[in-house]
């Protein structure tokens, strides 16, 4: 009974989205949503974000949105293609080559009627009528010290005008919105927030229970994320080496690619006995169902990055049932709420009672923190997330609308100009 | 960055015409500061203070500011929090340090401030005082956020930066107000371009730290005047002062002090003390050793600095056997890490004479038990006129005693009157600097000085001190050295 509760709202939003959808459709609006995210190989953090959409859109408004990168349509079947295999490896040559363009957008073909909708930086921007972007973060301008420089300026050179391009832009999170209107003074009128969702395929909890590690095990700490300062991996190996006999009964998997900036992440000589006996392990890049295995089998996981903008890991975490301990910064306790453990990103001591703390009083045991990590879940879906941008666009092409009827009144009250004396009489009107 | 010159017009003498004439209207640019800050300021509950990122080598997200060890206390934003946390102390205010206030959103990220006696979800009444660079300004969301620089931007990129923030002149929108220093300090804007309303501070915030550990003329300890000895050069170093001579500069040491490692148990240069032996053991005052105290914003990307410091090392033995060149870096931060390394590597590439580079020296001063001693030290600083924090630093160098130089000032630069150099040496000409980092791609023109203003510059220098006449001889003994450590 309880669960059906919880489900309840969730079911109204899908109705909702449908009736939301069938309002779109029938408007005579078209959607075009920009799959450039999609072109990674790996896709992680916005990649996921922009095919979480991608798959909503093409569920609930299929016939009505188009996609494309640049100036450039892309077909359906290599999205969709995209989003089986989870990757963008075959998106990329398959566009670059040929097959998966579908012609150009047709800049002037539909009237005052099409959305374009940018899940991350836009590569090109005022083609559409209306714009939404959305903005993950603005760690490349509040946190410049953990990125390299060619990536700040390219997020900087083309914030202002994307800010400027768009009739709303989104954050994933109110502390991302608030941002914005802090530090670039953006009208919070033109912002709101849709937050990211998670979601995983139904079979991977079938499939995780046929390869669960066995029960003698030790348990695990999961420290998930691409290997860059911003997210603060050296506190992990701090704490390790300032407390190694944590090592002796637990294990630490620290999964993600390596990104960049790498001199900042030296793994201390301390810690090399560690790796060489398996109790730290850095698998590195991991797919989809090894990260949701992983996930689901941790004691718990560590989230200590010192900036986020939503925190996707943390709520991953959560989906499955595992507690997070998470650092206390920017987004995260927004995306956490009262299921986290938080601990101060730049205190190796503070990370070190927040472990101890799970460990005394492991919350995975319990049955209303189980019930607690389900209900965040289904808070934070791709369903709601798109629901949360079209309802509010949704306001801006009816204001859209209204003011196109609104100019063809007046044209249409507006009398003639009179016609000049001159002109009456048949002489050419001055140059 | 690339560099190319061309000739100035002559400009009339005096340091910035233009400056002296806006100064009779009362504030530069003819924008009058709204209010001094007053007890309603120093009446918060507390006040959070931030700085430009050094590393993310801090122990904890809030720290009580007296706590955080600052890499050179005389110039920059680490002396702006040194005499703000000097002001607070006085005033009874409790004075914190947020390291990266940026990553407060959430009341859970705020429960940080209740290990330190704030109370949970009283953020809106904290009070953020953002220090340092204007570019590098950051939020603490939810408190009250005013900035305090002395920053006077004089000279802007020709071009408009992409990045927000890249002109150096605007600061995000959630700032309500400016503290400024002086009246003439010209305002930063928000991103709109609108100049923000400015609130002055008392006087005694320029260097209240300073003259807290007895700085200034006549300071001295037992009220001795003194002179550097050969044996003095090892006092230096215990009191805090690291020199190192461009041929000894180890760039991994000297990163590792900026983290916070290191510092005064180094061990005292051997050219400093060279020079140092060789000066006290000459009686004759005509080779006397006189060090120039040269400060150097790294912040600065159109800074005349490195480029006048290359100038320097290129000529060769420039300085003879009395003029020694002191350079004190100030405003590093994670964007300038490897600015000082990367100067002194250039210069040893370029130099003409590699004796040269034993007589130019980088410096810091940790501790603020030796700025007493920094006047006798230093005869004269040379201090670059088109450095927006140059009316601070004269300041600051006010407050320790030591008369300043102002080097190409720019025309529009404006002073208060007390700051007055004691003379000026005009650019003649103007510098094509690019610069490409993360604020993006910027061109400046900067005022600058040719070969011949640079030997004139030496010239006048040498004139001065001359005409200053030696300093008294009396040397630093045993009971005045223990009076400083006291």
């Amino acid at each position: 009974m309880q669960l059906m509760r919880e489900r309840l709202p969730a079911i109204a939003r899908g109705e909702a989205l449908a009736a939301l959808a069938r309002t779109i459709a029938g408007s005579g609006w078209r959607i075009y949503y920009d799959v450039s995210p999609l072109f990674e190989e790996h896709w992680t953090g916005i990649p996921v974000v922009a095919a979480g959409l991608a798959q909503v859109l093409l569920r609930v408004l299929p016939e009505t949105t188009q996609f494309f990168y640049e100036h450039h349509l892309v077909t359906r079947a290599a999205v969709e293609d995209a989003l089986a295999r989870g990757s963008g490896l075959f998106l990329h040559r398959d566009f670059f080559k040929g097959p998966a363009q579908d012609g150009v957008v047709p800049l002037f073909d539909w009237g005052a009627h099409a959305l374009g909708i940018y899940p991350s930086v836009k590569r090109v921007r005022q083609l559409f009528p209306l714009e939404c972007s959305i903005v993950h973060d603005l760690s490349t301008l509040v946190t410049p010290q953990f990125h390299e420089i060619a990536n700040i300026r390219y997020h900087a050179e083309s914030m202002m005008s994307d800010l400027r391009s768009n009739a709303v832009t989104f954050g994933v999170s109110r502390a991302t919105v608030e941002d914005l209107a802090a530090y670039l003074g953006i009208d919070e009128r033109r912002l709101a927030v849709a937050y990211n969702g998670v979601s995983w395929p139904w079979w991977f909890p079938i499939q995780v229970e046929n390869e669960r590690e066995p029960a003698d095990a030790d348990p695990y700490f999961l420290v998930l994320g691409t290997r860059e300062p911003r997210k603060n991996i050296v506190r992990i190996f701090e704490v390790l080496a300032l407390f190694p006999e944590l090592l002796d009964s637990v294990r630490v998997v620290i999964a993600g690619r390596m990104g960049w900036l790498r001199e900042q992440q030296i793994i201390p000589p301390e810690l090399e006995k560690a790796i060489e006996t398996g109790r730290l392990v850095l698998p590195g890049f991991v797919s989809e169902f090894e990260k949701y295995c992983l996930l689901s089998g941790a004691a718990a996981t560590i989230y200590p990055s010192f900036f986020e903008g939503f925190g996707l890991p943390v709520l991953e975490s959560l989906s499955v049932g595992t507690p997070c301990i998470a650092s206390f910064s920017s987004a995260i306790p927004e995306v956490g709420g009262q299921l986290c453990t938080y601990f101060d990103p730049f205190s190796a001591e503070s990370l070190y009672h927040a472990i101890r703390a799970v460990l005394a009083d492991p919350p995975k045991q319990r049955a209303d923190f189980r019930d607690a990590c389900r209900a965040a879940a289904q808070r934070f879906t791709w369903d709601q997330m798109l629901f949360q941008i079209l309802t509010r666009m949704m306001q801006e092409m009816e204001r859209h609308d209204a003011i196109a009827i609104g100019q063809r009144k007046l044209l249409e009250h507006t009398p003639s100009p009179p016609v000049p004396e001159r002109r009456r009489r048949g002489r050419p009107a001055p140059v | 960055m690339a560099s190319q010159s061309r000739a100035l017009k002559p400009l009339p003498d005096g340091a910035g015409g233009a400056g002296a004439r806006r100064r009779e209207r009362g504030g530069a640019r003819g924008a009058p500061y709204s209010q001094r800050v007053d007890s309603e300021f120093w009446g918060s509950d507390a006040i959070v203070a931030s700085v430009p990122l050094v590393e993310p080598g801090a122990r904890a997200a809030v720290i009580a500011a007296a706590r955080h060890p600052c890499a050179q206390i005389l110039f920059g934003f680490e002396a702006q929090l040194r005499a703000l946390v000097r002001l607070a102390a006085g005033r009874g205010t409790t004075l914190l340090l947020a390291p990266a206030p940026e990553l407060f959103s959430a009341t859970d990220s705020f429960s940080a401030f209740r290990r330190l006696g704030i109370a949970v979800g009283a953020a809106e009444k904290l009070l953020h005082v953002r220090l340092g660079m204007a570019r590098h300004a950051r939020l603490l969301k939810q408190a009250s956020n005013v900035i305090l620089t002395g920053e006077s931007h004089t000279l802007l990129p020709t071009s408009p930066p992409q990045h927000p923030f890249g002109s150096g002149d605007r600061v995000p929108a959630g700032f309500s107000r400016q503290l400024i220093y002086f009246p003439e300090q010209s305002p930063l804007s928000g991103l709109d371009g609108h100049p923000m309303p400015t609130a002055l501070l008392d006087d005694s915030a320029v260097a209240a730290d300073l003259l807290a550990a007895g700085a200034g003329p006549g300071a001295l300890p037992g009220g001795a005047s003194a002179w550097v000895g050969a044996d003095d050069a090892a006092f230096c170093a215990e009191l805090g002062l690291e020199i190192a001579s461009f041929a000894e500069f180890n760039a991994a040491s000297w990163r590792e002090a900026w983290r916070g490692a290191g510092g005064s148990g180094a061990p005292p240069s051997l050219d400093w003390r060279r020079a140092v032996t060789f000066a006290s053991a000459s009686n004759d005052g005509s080779d006397r050793l006189t060090p120039l105290l040269l400060p150097w914003n790294v912040a600065n990307p159109a800074s005349i600095v490195p480029p006048l410091i290359e100038r320097l090392c290129r000529a060769g033995r420039w300085q003879d056997r009395s003029l020694r060149l002191v350079v004190f870096p100030f405003n590093e931060s994670w964007e300038t890490a490897g600015a000082v390394a990367g100067l002194i590597q250039r210069v040893r590439a370029a130099s003409a004479e590699p004796a040269t580079l034993r007589t130019m020296f980088l410096a810091r001063l940790r501790a603020d038990r030796a700025t007493a001693l920094m006047r006798h030290l230093f005869a004269l600083a040379w201090v670059e006129g088109g450095d927006p924090e140059c009316a601070l630093t004269l300041a600051r160098l006010a407050a320790l005693g030591v008369p300043a130089v102002l080097v190409a000032p720019p025309p529009n630069l404006t002073l208060p009157q007390a700051l007055m150099p004691r003379f000026s040496v005009l650019a003649d000409e103007e510098t094509r600097q690019e610069v490409l980092d993360a604020f993006g791609a910027r061109l400046f023109m900067v005022p600058s000085l040719s070969a011949r203003a640079v030997a004139g510059l030496i010239g006048r220098t040498r004139d001065e001190i001359t005409r200053a006449g030696p300093p008294p001889v009396p040397r630093l003994g045993g009971g005045a050295r223990d009076a400083a450590h006291a």
